[in-house]
C-alpha cells in the first residue's frame, strides 16, 4: 500500500528519486518530508534557488548566482504559499562576506511574500560565478505544494552602481511538503 | 558696489576670491544709498571711450590718454570717476568744456582719478573729457585677483589698469558706460603680439613701433575690456561659424590642441543654445598661464580661460571653456541691465550651459541620469556648505546685499542661480526652454534688457505665468520640502495616476515627473501643484511602479517619498533602497576629496536622500530609516 502510494505520487509530480523508494533509508524521523525541485537553468546569468538543508519543520533555500560578472548586491522578493512555508531568517551569504562589510535585511511583508536583500556595504562587487549569496530559513508550518518563485521586476542582481543588472534570469522552483 | 564691464569670470580654482564679480571696489567717496542705477534710469550716459595707449609688457612702461564723451539728456556734467593702475600718474587733463581739474585717491589697490569740469555741462549737450597717464604699472593684489600682470610671456591688462576704466558713481556724474563704444589704440615695441578685447580694424608700423586698433560697437556689456601681449602663437580652431584660434604663451603649448578640439565642439553648441552665430569678425580663445592674476572672463570677440582648470580633468576643463565661451551671450551681447544685483543671467545662465554640454551627447535616461548626478554638486553645496536660510535671493534689493564672501558668493552667483535655471528648464521643458534661450538672445541681444525681459520670454514660449516661480524662487527664497505619494485608480484608457503632496503648501510649485511603469517604461509627465496642497492627477496607460520629480529639481525642491525609507518613490521600502545607500556608506559632502569631482572634487554619488540623519557623512546609522520600514509595501493593487 505504502509501495503504491509513493509510486503514484511521484509519478505525477515527475519526481525522480528523492524518498520514492521503499528501499531508501529514511531521511526524516518523523514529521513532513519536503522535496525542492529548482528550474532548471537556462543559461546566461542568473540568479537561482537552491535546497541548502532541511529538517521536519524547516528548510534552508540558497540564493544562488551565476555567470554574474559583477554585483554589489541582490534585492528581491519572493513569493511561495503561506499555508506551506513561512519566513524565519536571512543570512549574508559567503560571497558577499568576502568582499567586506555587508548589508542585509528581509521581512515577510504579508504572508507567502518576503521582502529581501543582501550585498556590500560601501563600494565593492563580486563575481558571481555559482556562489551563494544569501541563505533563507523558512518553517514548514503544513503540507503542501508551492512554487517558490522571485517576483520580477522586483528582484535583481545589482551593479556596481546599484542599478539592476539586465539580462540576468531568475529560477525559482516548486516546493512539496508532504 | 556697482558692476562696470570686466565683470564676467569663472568659479576660481579652490574658492580663491578673484571670481568676485567685479575688479572693482568702493571707491574712497563713498556712494549714496540706491546708487545701483540700469540703463533705463541712469541720467548721463557715457557715449564713447577712447585709448591711445603705449605699453611694453617686458617692462610695464605704459603711457596714453583716454577720452571719455558722455552727455546726459537731463542733468548737467560736472566730472567722472576713473581708476586705473596706482603706478600711473595724470600728467594732464582737459575738457570740452575749458579745461578740468584731478585729485587722486588710492584704495584696494587701485588709483581714482576724480576729474571735475571747469564749466559743467549744462543738460543736453556733450562734453567730452581728456585724460593723459604714464608710469610703469604696479599691477598688484586686488582683493585677490589683479587687473594686469606685465613681464610675462602672455602678459594682460584688463579695464582699471592700463585702459583706465570709468567708474558708474553717482556722485561724480551719474552716467552708465555700458553702452560706450570703445576705440584702443594700441602701440608696441615689434616683435609684440597682441589680441584684445572688440574688432581688429588695422596693423602697421608707426616711427618703430607696432600700431594696432581695435574698435567695439557700444551697446551694455558685462563683459571685459582687456588686451594680452607678448610673446604669442595662435593655433586656428576647427568647425566653427567664425574664424576663432586660440592664443598661447609661446613657450605654454599644453592644452592648447584639446581647448581647439574643444572649441570645435563648444562653438556649434553656443552658437545653437542661442539661436545665431556670434556676430564678431574673429574670435580670440586665450589660454591664461596657471596662476596669473585671474582665471577666466569673456569679452567682445575674446573668451579667455586659465589653464589652471586643466587640475580638475580634461572633462571639467572641458565644460569650463563652455562656461566661460557662453559668457559670449549671456554676459557680452546679452547684458542685464541690473546684473548689479542678480547674476542670475550671466553666471547662471553660463553655469547651466556647461552643464548640458558636458551632457549634449547624452538623450533620455542616460541623460537624465547623468544631470542628476552632475547637479548633486548644486543640491549639496546649497544645502550643505550654505545656509540655505542666510543666502539671499537670486535677484537682491542692493548690490550690497549679495554676498560678499568667497563662498556665499559663488554658490549664490553660480549655483543657486544655475540650480533656479534648471528648475525652471525642467518646470516648462526642455523645448521650451531652448525656445526661451533663442528668442531671449534675439530680443536682448545688444540691447537694454533686464530680468523681466527674460522672465517675459519664458511666459511666452511656455504659454504659462511665471509670475508665481519668479516670485517664490527668484526674488526670494523657497525650498520646499516635499513629501509624495501615489495611487491608481483604473481609467478609460489606462491608468489614472493621483499624486499627493505635502510640504509646499502656500507655493506654487512646477514639476516634471518621471513615471515608472511596472513595464520598466518611464513616462514623462508635468505637473503644477497649487498653493491650496490638493492632489493632482493625470493618466499614464498602465499600471505604475514610481512616480519622482525630476532630479533636476533637487537643488531647490527637496522632495522625498511621503513613505519613510523609500529612496526610490515607489512608496515601498525595499531592498533598492536599502543597498542604494548602503552602497553610500563611508561617503560625505566634503570638498576637496580624494577622486572627487569637479572645481570642489565632491563626490557625487553622494544622494542626500540616503542621508537620513542629515549631517552630510553617510554612515549605518544613516541606513537606520530604512531597517525600521524595510518591507513596507503598498496596497496591493485592485
Ligand atoms: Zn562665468
Amino acid at each position: 500500500m505504502r509501495r503504491c502510494f509513493a509510486t503514484l505520487l511521484c509519478g505525477a509530480l515527475a519526481l525522480a528519486t528523492l524518498g520514492c523508494s521503499q528501499d531508501d533509508p529514511p531521511k526524516q524521523a518523523a514529521g513532513p518530508r519536503q522535496d525542492f525541485v529548482a528550474d532548471s537553468p537556462v543559461g546566461g546569468p542568473a540568479l537561482s534557488l537552491r535546497l541548502s538543508s532541511k529538517s521536519a519543520t524547516s528548510l534552508t533555500l540558497q540564493i544562488v548566482g551565476s555567470g554574474i560578472a559583477e554585483t554589489s548586491g541582490v534585492a528581491y522578493r519572493l513569493s511561495y504559499d503561506a499555508a506551506v512555508l513561512s519566513y524565519s531568517a536571512q543570512r549574508v551569504g559567503a560571497g558577499f562576506s568576502a568582499v567586506g562589510d555587508t548589508v542585509a535585511a528581509a521581512k515577510e511583508s504579508r504572508p507567502g511574500l518576503l521582502v529581501g536583500a543582501v550585498g556590500v556595504q560601501g563600494l565593492g562587487t563580486l563575481k558571481a560565478q555559482d556562489v551563494v549569496l544569501a541563505e533563507v530559513d523558512f518553517a514548514l508550518p503544513g503540507k503542501g505544494q508551492t512554487r517558490v518563485d522571485f517576483v520580477p521586476g522586483r528582484s535583481a542582481a545589482l551593479d556596481a552602481q546599484s542599478a539592476p543588472l539586465p539580462g540576468v534570469s531568475l529560477l525559482g522552483g516548486s516546493l512539496t511538503v508532504r | 558696489m556697482l558692476l562696470p564691464a570686466g565683470a564676467l569670470a569663472v568659479p576660481a580654482p579652490r574658492w580663491l576670491d578673484s571670481m568676485t564679480p567685479t575688479p572693482v571696489v568702493p571707491p574712497p567717496v563713498p556712494l549714496p544709498a540706491g546708487a545701483l542705477r540700469t540703463l533705463a534710469t541712469s541720467p548721463v550716459n557715457v557715449t564713447s571711450i577712447a585709448y591711445d595707449l603705449t605699453l611694453d609688457p617686458t617692462t610695464g612702461a605704459a603711457s596714453g590718454t583716454v577720452t571719455v564723451e558722455l552727455g546726459s539728456p537731463t542733468v548737467a556734467i560736472t566730472g567722472l570717476l576713473l581708476y586705473m593702475d596706482p603706478g600711473l600718474a595724470v600728467t594732464a587733463a582737459s575738457s570740452s568744456t575749458g579745461g578740468a581739474t584731478t585729485s587722486v585717491d588710492d584704495a584696494w589697490g587701485y588709483r581714482y582719478v576724480s576729474v571735475s569740469l571747469a564749466q559743467p555741462a549744462p543738460s543736453g549737450s556733450a562734453a567730452s573729457v581728456t585724460i593723459d597717464f604714464s608710469g610703469t604699472l604696479a599691477c598688484p593684489d586686488q582683493q585677490g585677483r589683479q587687473s594686469c600682470s606685465m613681464q610675462q610671456e602672455l602678459s594682460y591688462a584688463l579695464q582699471g589698469s592700463a585702459l583706465p576704466g570709468v567708474y558708474d558713481q553717482f556722485q561724480v556724474g551719474g552716467f552708465n558706460a555700458w553702452p560706450a563704444e570703445r576705440a584702443l589704440t594700441l602701440r608696441t615695441p615689434v616683435g609684440v603680439s597682441a589680441v584684445a578685447s572688440g574688432e581688429l580694424t588695422s596693423e602697421s608700423t608707426e616711427a618703430g613701433m607696432l600700431v594696432r586698433k581695435w574698435t567695439t560697437p557700444g551697446y551694455a556689456s558685462a563683459g571685459g575690456y582687456l588686451v594680452v601681449l607678448g610673446q604669442l602663437e595662435t593655433s586656428p580652431i576647427a568647425g566653427g561659424s567664425l574664424p576663432s584660434s586660440v592664443v598661447y604663451a609661446k613657450s605654454m603649448p599644453n592644452f592648447t590642441a584639446k581647448m581647439g578640439s574643444w572649441m570645435g565642439s563648444i562653438l556649434p553648441f553656443v552658437d545653437a543654445q542661442a539661436g545665431a552665430p556670434l556676430p564678431y569678425p574673429q574670435l580670440s580663445v586665450v589660454k591664461l598661464p596657471a596662476g596669473q592674476g585671474f582665471p577666466g572672463t569673456a569679452g567682445h570677440g575674446i573668451t579667455l580661460l586659465s589653464e589652471s582648470y586643466g587640475g580638475y580633468g580634461d572633462a571639467y576643463f572641458e565644460e569650463t571653456l563652455a562656461h566661460e565661451h557662453a559668457h559670449q551671450w549671456w554676459g557680452v551681447l546679452v547684458s542685464p541691465s541690473d546684473v548689479g544685483v542678480t547674476r542670475l543671467l550671466t553666471e547662471g545662465l553660463a553655469t547651466q550651459t556647461q552643464v548640458h554640454y558636458a551632457a549634449r551627447l547624452l538623450d533620455g535616461d542616460a541623460r537624465e541620469r547623468f544631470l542628476s548626478r552632475r547637479l548633486r554638486e548644486h543640491q549639496m553645496l546649497l544645502r550643505y556648505h550654505t545656509n540655505p536660510a542666510e543666502l539671499p535671493a537670486l535677484v537682491v534689493a542692493s548690490p550690497q546685499l549679495a554676498p560678499a564672501d568667497s563662498v556665499g558668493h559663488t554658490v549664490w552667483a553660480y549655483i543657486k542661480s544655475s540650480a533656479t535655471l534648471e528648475h525652471l528648464r525642467a518646470a516648462i521643458g526642455d523645448a521650451a526652454y531652448a525656445e526661451l534661450l533663442v528668442k531671449y538672445a534675439a530680443k536682448c541681444q545688444m540691447a537694454a534688457c533686464a530680468t523681466a525681459d527674460f522672465t517675459a520670454v519664458a511666459e511666452q514660449v511656455s504659454g504659462e505665468s511665471l509670475t508665481a516661480f519668479m516670485s517664490q524662487w527668484v526674488y526670494a527664497t523657497n525650498y520646499p520640502e516635499l513629501r509624495l505619494s501615489f495611487s491608481e485608480q483604473p481609467a478609460a484608457e489606462g491608468v489614472e495616476v493621483t499624486l499627493q503632496v505635502s510640504g509646499a503648501e502656500g507655493l506654487e510649485v512646477p514639476l516634471a515627473l518621471l513615471v515608472t511603469l511596472e513595464t520598466g517604461e518611464v513616462l514623462r509627465r508635468r505637473v503644477t501643484l497649487p498653493k491650496t496642497g490638493e492632489a493632482v492627477s493625470f493618466q499614464v496607460p498602465s499600471a505604475v511602479r514610481s512616480v519622482r520629480p525630476s532630479a533636476r529639481h533637487d537643488a531647490v525642491i527637496w522632495s522625498r517619498s511621503a513613505q519613510d525609507g523609500d529612496v526610490d518613490f515607489d512608496g515601498e521600502v525595499d531592498g533598492f533602497d536599502l543597498l542604494y545607500c548602503a552602497r553610500t556608506v563611508g561617503m560625505n559632502t566634503g570638498l576637496y576629496q580624494e577622486g572627487g569631482e569637479g572645481l570642489w572634487q565632491m563626490n557625487l554619488d553622494f544622494d542626500p536622500r540616503c542621508d537620513g540623519v542629515f549631517d552630510g557623512q553617510m554612515t549605518t546609522a544613516d541606513l537606520g530609516g530604512i531597517f525600521a520600514a524595510f518591507g513596507s509595501l503598498r496596497e496591493p493593487k485592485p
